[in-house]
C-alpha cells in the first residue's frame, strides 16, 4: 500500500504471465495476495478466475 | 548524488512512476533478469547439492570474521604493511576522500585511472579529485559508459544495466564526435582506443578490493575485462580502497568465496580475472607500481556491527544476486532508489550510514518476498534487517520522520494494534471477522467507505474487494465437525 506503483507494476507482470498460461483459475493462500491479483484481473478483462484454496476445496465439497 | 550521504528520498515517489513509466527500461531489465537468473540456476545446479553447504560455510566464515573483526583488521594491517603496503584508516567519505586526494598530490598526479569500485560511489571520490583539478577516468566499461554520461551506476556489478546498445551508441557519437558501426564489437574496439591513452596517462591507479587476506596481508579483485590489470600495472602507485567488512583470515578461504561469488552474481563458473596483491614492486622486477596503499573506510561500518541484528549487513560480498533476483528492482531499476547501493542490499546498508531518516523510504521499498535472503549466498536475512529498520522508524520520534513516511506510520499503527488485538482472543476475531464481512460487503459494491478512509481509495487503485457470499467458513467447518461425529 506504500507504493502501489511498483505493486500494480508488479501484478501487471503476474497477470499477463497467468493469462499467457490458458488456465481457468488462480489459486492462493494468501488473500491480501489473491485480492490484489483478482483486481488486476478484473481490470484487464480476464476470464482466469481467483479463487483462495478454501473456496477450491469448498467447491469440491459434497455436502455443500 | 555525490556520496552515500546524499540520499534523493524526497523525489521517491516520482522517481518511482517516472521508472514505471519507463517501458524501454523495465523490458530491458527484465530480460537481463532473466537471463543472468537462467545463468545462475544452471552454474549453482552444476554444483548440485552442495550449494546449500557451501552457503552455510561461507555465512559462518564472515559472521566469525565479524566477531573478530578488530584483531583480523589489526592482522591484515600488520602483514600488508610488512609486504610494504601503505596502510591508512578512514573514518568517514570525507576523510577517505582527503587521503587519497594527499596521496595523488604527493606523487604530482595530473591523471587518475580508476577499475570499478562501489565503495568509491560511496564516498565520492570522482567528484573530490576532479575538483583539485585531477583527470579522472573510470575504465570498466559500464562504468565508463556511466561515466561519460553524467549518471550513477543503477546496479552494483553491471553499472550500465539501465542503458541499451542503441542508447550507448548515440552516446559514443556524442561524445566522441565521430561516427561508429552500432555492433558491440565496433563499440567496445572504439572505447578500448580511447581507454589505452588514458591507461598511458595515468599517475595512479584506483581499484575498490573484494577481499583482504588478514593471514597474508595481501588482496584480491576481482574483473571480467582486464582493464583493472593496466590499472594496477602500469601507473606508478595503486591506491585500493576498501570497506572493513571485506576481510578474511586465511588464504584458504578464496576457495570457497571465488566459487562462489561468479556464479551468484553473474552466472559464472569463476570470474575471468582473479588478481592478488601482495605488495608494490621489489627490486629486480620492471613491472608494477612503485607505491601500493590500501585505504579502510569505515563509514558508519563499526556503528553496524554493534547492532545485532544489522550486524549480518556486514557479510555482504556485493554479488549482486539480490538485485538480479528482486521484483521491485525489476520495476523500477536502480536510480530509482535514489541511493549509491540500489535495491535489496542498498535498502538495508544505506540507511543506517546515511542516516535512518535520510533514507526512510528504503526499508519499505519491498514486498518482503524474501526472494533476496534465499539466493544471497552469506545468507543474509534482508526481510528481517528491512524489519528491524521499519521497526525503528516507525517508533522513533515523530519530528525526525519525513511528511510521506510519517504519514504511513500514523495510518498504520492504530490498524496494526487493532489487528494485534483482534488475533490474540478467539471472541474478538470472530466480532473483527464479523465487522470485516460488513465492511466488505459495503465496500465491494460501492465506493463511499473510500472517502472515510484515504488508505483505502490508494489500496483499491490497485486492488478488487471481495464480496463475502454464502455462510463461513468457521460455520460450516463446525457443522462438518457434528455431522463426522
Ligand atoms: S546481500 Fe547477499 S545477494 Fe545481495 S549483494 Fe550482498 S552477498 Fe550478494
Amino acid at each position: 500500500m506504500t507504493y502501489p506503483e511498483i505493486s500494480g507494476a508488479m501484478a501487471d507482470e503476474k497477470v499477463k504471465e497467468i493469462d499467457a498460461k490458458g488456465v481457468d483459475a488462480v489459486v492462493s493462500c494468501d488473500i491480501s495476495c489473491l485480492m490484489q491479483l483478482e483486481g488486476r484481473l478484473k481490470a484487464t478483462r480476464s476470464a482466469v478466475k481467483s479463487l483462495h484454496v478454501a473456496q477450491l476445496l469448498a467447491e469440491q465439497d459434497p455436502e455443500s | 548524488m555525490s556520496s552515500i550521504h546524499n540520499v534523493r528520498s524526497r523525489h521517491f515517489k516520482q522517481d518511482i512512476r517516472s521508472a514505471i513509466a519507463d517501458v524501454e527500461l523495465r523490458g530491458a531489465l527484465a530480460r537481463a533478469q532473466e537471463q543472468v537468473n537462467s545463468k545462475r540456476s544452471k552454474a549453482v545446479d552444476a554444483i548440485a547439492g552442495d550449494w546449500e553447504s557451501m552457503r552455510e560455510k561461507a555465512r559462518s566464515i564472515k559472521a566469525w570474521t565479524l566477531e573478530h573483526l578488530d584483531e583480523q583488521l589489526e592482522l591484515f594491517e600488520s602483514n600488508a604493511t610488512r609486504n610494504g603496503i601503505k596502510v591508512h584508516w578512514a573514518k568517514d567519505p570525507d576523510s577517505a576522500c582527503s587521503l587519497v586526494k594527499d596521496i595523488c598530490s604527493q606523487a604530482d598526479a595530473r591523471s587518475v585511472i580508476k577499475s570499478k569500485s562501489m565503495v568509491t560511489e560511496e564516498i565520492g571520490l570522482n567528484a573530490v579529485l576532479e575538483a583539485s583539478g585531477m583527470e579522472v577516468v573510470e575504465s570498466d566499461l559500464g562504468e565508463w559508459i556511466v561515466q561519460i554520461a553524467g549518471e550513477t551506476p543503477s546496479h552494483i556489478v553491471a553499472p550500465a544495466i539501465h542503458r541499451s546498445r542503441k542508447s550507448v551508441h548515440a552516446l559514443f557519437e556524442k561524445t566522441l564526435q565521430r561516427s561508429i558501426p552500432d555492433d558491440a564489437e565496433s563499440m567496445t574496439m572504439v572505447a578500448r582506443e580511447v581507454l589505452r591513452k588514458a591507461f598511458l596517462r595515468a599517475d595512479v591507479g584506483i581499484t575498490g578490493v573484494n577481499y583482504l587476506i588478514a593471514e597474508t596481508g595481501s588482496f584480491l579483485v576481482l574483473e571480467n575485462e582486464g582493464n583493472q590489470r593496466l590499472t594496477t600495472s602500469l601507473p606508478r602507485v595503486h591506491i585500493a580502497i576498501a570497506g572493513l567488512e571485506k576481510v578474511l583470515p586465511r588464504l584458504a578461504d578464496l576457495d570457497l568465496f571465488l566459487r562462489m561469488i561468479g556464479r551468484s552474481g553473474t552466472g559464472q563458473v569463476v570470474t575471468t580475472y582473479q588478481n592478488l596483491f601482495s605488495g608494490p614492486k621489489q627490486d629486480p622486477a620492471e613491472d608494477g607500481p612503485e607505491e601500493m596503499h590500501m585505504v579502510l573506510v569505515d563509514n558508519g561500518r563499526s556503528e553496524m556491527l554493534a547492532s545485532e541484528r544489522r550486524r549480518q549487513t556486514l557479510q555482504c560480498i556485493r554479488c549482486g544476486a539480490c538485485l538480479n533476483i528482486c521484483p521491485v528492482y525489476r520495476q523500477i531499476g536502480g536510480h530509482a532508489y535514489g541511493s549509491v547501493y540500489p535495491g535489496p542490499i542498498g535498502s538495508i546498508f544505506t540507511p543506517p550510514v546515511a542516516g535512518l531518516h535520510q533514507a526512510s523510504q528504503l526499508p519499505y521499498a519491498s514486498s518482503l518476498c524474501g526472494a533476496c535472503r534465499d539466493v544471497c549466498p552469506v545468507k543474509i536475512d534482508i526481510p528481517a534487517v528491512l524489519l528491524d529498520l521499519r521497526e525503528e522508524i516507525a517508533g522513533d520520534d515523530a519530528q525526525k520522520r519525513d511528511a510521506e513516511t510519517d504519514l504511513k506510520v500514523r495510518r498504520e499503527t492504530p490498524a496494526f494494534r487493532h489487528w494485534a488485538r483482534a488475533m490474540h482472543s478467539p471472541t474478538r476475531y470472530r466480532i473483527a471477522g464479523f465487522f470485516m464481512r460488513c465492511a466488505a460487503g459495503i465496500a465491494s459494491r460501492t465506493t463511499v467507505l473510500d472517502r472515510f478512509i484515504p488508505p483505502l481509495a490508494a489500496w483499491r487503485s490497485e486492488r478488487s474487494v471481495p464480496r463475502p457470499e454464502g455462510d463461513t467458513f468457521r460455520n460450516r467447518w463446525k457443522a462438518r465437525g457434528r455431522q463426522a461425529r
